[in-house]
């Protein structure tokens, strides 16, 4: 399978190591609920069959985690963003 | 030689070739395969099949074959269920059958044949049971006996893989016409080609036939377009390449055999290559495989493919056979009957099941020189070990039998569809062809061309591989190039779906390789395993190593008969990837034994193979385990020795292997607050600090001290197995949970060579390496600070895994090798002593500090005693979930120290603990022991382990039980420091 | 108390041969210094501006190299950068760029956490393509071009530094300690690239 790095272009999944859901937020550890919400965050996991959001880093690479919509029936891969929330620092 | 033509072939008869099977000599020619060679010496008898025993000769002249398979070589390099068909002749080649003793023609086993009523479909569900005992004693060992085809040489693979990757805009699989003509337009368009047969002759079916292109033979025009694309720099023409995988993304599987058709193995050229390759379009036109028709005794020698025949005498110049029937439900048999006519063999009869009286156009002459019979089947075969005759039923139930030593049998071509289907795309039925296409959710990169899709002519095969490249250039955004559509035949098939004859005596086979005959399936109906996947288990049917390729719709067809439901309802079964075998070794490439990990080296491991280092791997590096002194036999004797002069005097221990990550910027306090349980920011600047790391679910999941260089600049360390994940764990926190943090982060592990000098006499050692005043004052314990090392820029830092005084210091990674010199050189006044990791452990668990033998990931900062070090002010990654409930019990089992209650006897890591009085049970188990050493400081065994209550029940006496061993002892609790546990030794 | 002379250098791959064969041959580059430059947040156009004055050269984009009097950088990943130098200018550039970049970006001594190799040869791409899963044909990694990328499976970081008539120049990064592993499976890659 291959992965469309931003940065790098397209590679090898070898080259990667896959986290999982892209999702899934870390509470706020002072939150009301925090127990409940870390267990979640940490335990519960949608499966979806279909498109997905997954996390993953491009360890033989350049070393960004990556937000990878992937399709878990089909693995047909339909982009790759820098992680949720990082910009690419432009010059 | 009886079978070989005087004229015709694509063999070289100026390169005669010697070989041997079973032991006798032949001779055939360059350009033969073994099975040609074999044919044209008269040789049919060529195997016994795998569970009647039954004789058997080649059925195909391809891949496909089922039948005859061979073990080729010698010694190590001895191959079984070699197909003949597939292997390429050589000089010397030296074949063995199989599955036969004490020989092929006197088969001890063949008693199985009698025995086939009891050996029908699924007789191993229902015998071998009892009695009980004969199981293991009796039965197994005879069935592996008795299993399987070929045998293994039982030596390590001696060949060496090679692995490649390859990429380009349109991967062509299959060099017939339809993928010559692909090929052959995308490499004038200038697109990167790859083009891709498993033979070693471009020209697919062209090769075997006696037909025309543009008015001159086939493999004429096959190999002046194959010459062609081999001359362009934009085409890649890889022969005896298999696509045995269609994978995700474009990516396909390829294993290119390199020396398989050498007799003399160049020397250091790996056996295969396995091919990685990303194929932005690929073309598939793998063309297709004719099926048999099933009818009783259809697996005698001599009962073979109609098309195969064709080979035999186009391509090999070879004559399987003198007087030949040929039986076809389709126009395409009759071509074998012309085709024999015309090499001067007789043709007795050709028996074709369609109804009507229609001769074929073009096949008056073979009406004209041989019996023709329309409506009527074959019902049996007279002969065990060959053909001698055929018997014929007529539509009015007459039987006659007519002598012959070949039948030729076509039942129709299934299209190799499997590639397309490895994504999920099941193939779909077309009636008007009786057979399965590629399904039109395949993949939409996949395109099909040729008989593989279905269009079984030349002109219709050139034609789809001329607009297969088309389409997938348009894909790509090139030009077509202006190509004309060469000429050839166009018939149609006009097949008439036949699959068995039902009116058999005696056993038709439709899986040869598995021996299933028509009868299993219907046992398999009547027994209720009627859906596909379950006949195929059931029966075993496709489960061999030809993967049922002439065996699999024949099955299913049959099945569908009996369940009355239609072809297209009954569907087939999943094809997964290979298609073909591949070498287990090939997926390994390089990497196996040794080499099946990549070793990491310190910078001191040859001056440690000088000291006669014993190593250790831990993870991917080698460590130093202990090193041998003269004299020594027993690795406990270099560890005590060295335990004991590390607290004696001084010992040197290299520690270049624990993760060293360097961490910079504004934020980068606040990422080791957050990431750490205990707080780094108030660290000063010149200072280490020990730290714990948790998961996210609250277990403890890492420990290493972080050393604050600057105001924003940090040195964090890990231990040496959790190197790689910690710094996944930080990237991971940067740029996913926190990416507002302003820090940078890169490994240093690699950059510097580092070396715990430790012992009562460390600092006068340290003294006169480094530059800088490293007493007391000067450089208090948990200190750091940049250092001249033998006037090289190093770090030094004031730590201490053993409890002794102790310092490590560092200098960039080349000149590590020169700085455990110069460490021993000076410190050989003091008797400094290398230690390795059997000494730094006895010396960590003498001082109580935990590795990952108590990092086990099932374990809390609290269990392991550092319920303190978890900071209540501030979040850290970890520390909502460590509040759990279960992971805050005070019955949880707690870090404490153990000791023989008799003083003397061995302790074992591993074992529970028990309360005196209660079962040895799991139920009853408070604990277990997780790391054990001999300490040589205080004469005995002592162990850290978990247990209830822990170090604070020290005194208490609990059992250690190891029921493995059969041990039962008394032990007492202790706290976990055995050895100064004020600390005095490090602070000095 | 008596000193010990300042300590020798030694290559992790001392003593070990280097494959070589008419198609390709790899050498390891000796003498060369390396620093690892990461910009600090919102930082990127001053370490920019501030890195071109003070070396006439401008840090390469993503996956691309940049060369000036006998300095080479390669892009290494967001906003990030290795510097290559000779080891005799190391101490110098280090102290030249240091303030200008003090605060802006984290400087770090890369020298000796790699193994700095060079491959060339008509058969050099062929070679590579044994090893690295990306597409190396000219076409496609042209001339100062870089990639990170594993061999085998060991991560490297490649370069197409040079070339000339007798085929491609690549540069191979290398972890240091895992090195010689790397050399055995360059040996069976060169010894290969030629044949089938």
């Amino acid at each position: 399978m291959r992965i469309p790095c931003p940065l790098c272009g397209e590679r090898d999944s070898k080259e990667f190591s896959i986290l999982g859901d892209a999702t899934v937020k870390r509470p706020d550890p002072d939150g009301p609920d925090a127990a409940g919400e870390f267990f979640d965050y940490v335990y519960l996991r949608d499966n979806p069959a279909g498109t997905h959001c997954e996390l993953w880093f491009h360890e033989a690479g350049c070393r960004q985690w990556l937000v990878v919509t992937r399709n878990t029936l089909t693995h047909e891969v339909a982009g790759a963003e820098l992680s949720a929330g990082r910009k690419a620092k432009k010059r | 030689m009886s079978g070989r033509l005087e004229r015709g072939g694509l063999i070289d008869r100026s390169k005669p070739l010697g070989f041997s099977f079973d032991s006798r000599r032949h001779q055939g020619y360059h350009g033969d395969t073994l099975a040609s060679a074999l044919l044209a010496n008269g040789v049919r008898l060529v195997g016994r099949s795998f569970k009647y025993h039954r004789p058997r000769g080649f059925l195909s002249a391809g891949p496909e074959e089922p039948n005859g398979l061979f073990e080729i070589g010698e010694g190590a390099h001895r191959e079984p269920n070699t197909r003949g068909t597939v292997q390429e002749l050589y000089d010397g080649l030296v074949a063995s059958s199989q599955n036969r003793w004490p020989s092929l023609r006197f088969d001890v086993l063949s008693f199985n044949d009698w025995l086939a009523p009891f050996l029908s479909a699924g007789f191993y569900y229902k015998t071998f049971m009892w009695p009980a005992s004969f199981w293991e004693k009796v039965y197994e060992p005879f069935i592996r006996r008795a299993a399987g085809l070929g045998a293994l040489s039982g030596e390590p693979d001696p060949d060496a893989y090679d692995h490649g990757y390859g990429f380009c805009d349109i991967l062509v699989v299959g060099a017939g016409p339809a993928g010559l003509m692909a090929a052959l337009a995308a490499g004038r368009a200038g697109a990167r080609v790859i083009v891709a047969d498993e033979d070693f002759l471009p020209g697919g079916r062209l090769n075997g036939e006696a037909l025309e292109v543009d008015g001159r033979p086939g493999h004429e025009w096959a190999g002046e377009v194959a010459a062609e694309l081999a001359s362009m720099p934009n085409v890649r023409v890889m022969k005896r390449t298999a696509v045995f995988g269609a994978y995700d993304s474009g990516d396909w599987g390829l294993y290119e055999r390199l020396t398989d058709h050498l007799g003399q193995k160049p020397e250091g050229i790996a056996r295969g290559r396995l091919w990685h390759v990303n194929a932005r379009r690929t073309i598939i036109a793998c063309g297709s495989i004719e099926r048999p028709i099933a009818f009783a005794g259809n697996d005698v020698p001599g009962v073979m493919m109609a098309g195969a025949v064709r080979t035999y005498l186009n391509r090999f110049a070879v004559a399987p056979g003198k007087r030949a029937v040929v039986f076809t439900n389709n126009e395409d048999g009759w071509r074998t009957a012309r085709d024999l006519l015309d090499a001067g063999q007789e043709v007795a009869a050709v028996v074709d099941t369609r109804k009507g009286d229609r001769v074929p156009a073009g096949m008056e002459a073979v009406a004209g020189e041989t019996r023709v019979a329309f409506g009527v089947r074959i019902t049996g075969v007279l002969g065990r070990k060959s053909v001698r005759g055929v018997e014929i039923l007529d539509g009015d139930g007459h039987s006659s039998v007519f002598a012959a030593d070949l039948l030729a049998v076509s039942g129709g071509w299934n299209p190799t569809v499997h590639l397309t289907s490895h994504k999920g795309a099941k193939p779909v039925w077309r009636e008007d062809i009786a057979a399965f296409v590629a399904s039109k959710d395949r993949p939409g990169d996949q395109i099909i061309a040729g008989t593989a899709n279905g269009a079984f002519s030349t002109a219709q095969a050139l034609g789809e591989g001329l607009s297969a490249a088309e389409q997938a250039l348009s894909d790509l955004g090139r030009k077509a190039p202006r190509l004309r559509v060469p000429k050839a035949e166009n018939t149609a098939t006009a097949i008439e779906a036949f699959w068995h004859v039902g009116e058999a005596r005696g056993r038709a086979f439709i899986d040869f390789q598995n021996d299933v005959t028509a009868k299993d399936v219907k046992l398999a109906h009547a027994e209720g395993y009627r859906a596909v996947e379950h006949l195929k288990r059931y029966t075993t049917l496709g489960m061999a190593t030809d993967q049922g390729k002439t065996a699999n719709v024949t099955g299913l067809a049959v099945m569908a008969e009996l369940t009355g439901r239609t072809i297209a309802e009954t569907g087939t079964t999943v094809f997964r990837p290979p298609t073909t075998p591949v070498p287990i070794g090939a997926f390994a490439g390089r990497a196996h034994g040794r080499h099946q990990q990549p070793t990491r080296l310190t910078a001191s491991h040859d001056w440690a193979t000088e000291r006669g280092a014993v190593f250790v791997e831990a993870g991917n590096w080698l460590r130093a385990q202990w090193f041998a002194q003269p004299g020594e036999t027993d690795w406990r004797q270099s560890c005590d020795r060295e335990a004991a002069a590390v607290r004696r005097s001084v010992g040197v221990c290299d520690v270049s292997t624990l993760g060293k990550i360097d961490i910079q910027g504004p934020d980068a306090a606040t990422l080791l607050d957050r990431v750490y349980t205990n707080t780094f920011s108030t660290l000063a600047v010149g200072k280490a600090r020990y730290g714990l790391m948790l998961r996210e679910d609250g277990m403890m999941f890492d420990d290493g001290t972080a050393s604050r260089l600057g105001e924003t600049h940090f040195l964090m360390t890990t231990t040496t197995a959790n190197a790689v994940g910690v710094m996944r764990h930080l990237e991971h926190a940067t740029q996913v949970i926190w990416p507002d943090l302003d820090v940078q982060m890169i490994s240093a592990t690699e950059q510097w060579a580092q070396f715990a000098i430790a012992g009562p006499k460390s600092r006068e050692v340290v003294a006169r390496l480094v530059d800088e005043d490293v007493s007391n004052e000067a450089f208090p314990y948990m200190g750091v600070a940049e250092v001249t090392v033998c006037g090289v820029a190093g770090r030094l830092f004031r730590l201490s895994f053993s409890g002794e005084l102790g310092f490590e210091v560092a200098v960039p990674a080349r000149h590590g090798d020169a700085l455990i010199r110069a460490i021993m050189e000076v410190g050989a006044q003091f008797e400094i002593t290398p230690y390795g990791t059997e000494a730094l452990n006895v010396l960590r668990i003498e001082k109580g500090h935990v590795t990952g033998a108590e990092l086990n990931g099932q374990t809390t900062a609290a269990d392991l005693g550092f319920a303190r070090m978890v900071s209540a002010k501030k979040d850290c990654i970890g520390k909502v979930m460590a509040g759990r409930e279960g992971l805050v019990d005070e019955d949880r089992p707690r870090l404490a120290g153990f000791v023989a209650a008799d003083g003397q006897a061995r302790l074992w890591a591993g074992s529970h603990f028990i309360e005196e009085d209660a079962p040895a049970d799991l139920a009853h188990s408070i604990g277990h022991m997780t790391s054990v050493c001999y300490s040589p400081h205080l004469g005995r065994y002592i162990g850290l382990g978990l247990v209830r209550g822990g170090a604070a029940r020290a005194g208490d006496t609990v059992r250690m039980v190891h029921p493995l061993k059969g041990i039962d002892i008394a032990v007492e609790i202790a706290h976990p420091v055995f050895l100064d546990p004020q600390g005095e030794r490090l602070r000095g | 108390m008596a000193k010990i002379p300042e300590l020798a250098a030694r290559s992790h791959l001392a003593g070990v041969s280097m494959p070589q064969s008419e198609g390709a041959a790899l050498r390891e580059v000796s003498g060369r210094a390396m620093l690892s430059l990461a910009c600090h947040a919102g930082n990127a156009s001053r370490v920019a501006r501030a890195f071109k004055t003070e070396t006439g050269v401008a840090l390469p984009k993503a996956g691309k190299t940049a060369w000036h009097e006998g300095m080479l950088i390669l892009w290494s990943g967001l906003n990030q950068w290795f510097v290559q130098m000779d080891k005799a200018n190391a101490a110098g550039a280090f102290a030249q760029l240091a303030p200008a970049l003090n605060g802006r970006a984290a400087v770090t001594d890369q020298s000796d956490a790699f193994v700095m190799l060079e491959l060339a040869g008509p058969l050099a791409r062929e070679t590579l393509a044994r090893l690295c899963p990306i597409d190396l044909h000219p076409a496609v990694f042209k001339p100062g071009d870089t990639a990170r990328t594993l061999a085998g499976h060991l991560a490297v970081q490649l370069a197409l530094v040079g070339g000339g008539e007798t085929g491609p120049v690549f540069q191979v990064l290398a972890a240091r300690s895992s090195a010689r592993d790397l050399v055995h499976d360059f040996e069976i890659a060169i010894a290969s690239a030629g044949y089938g």
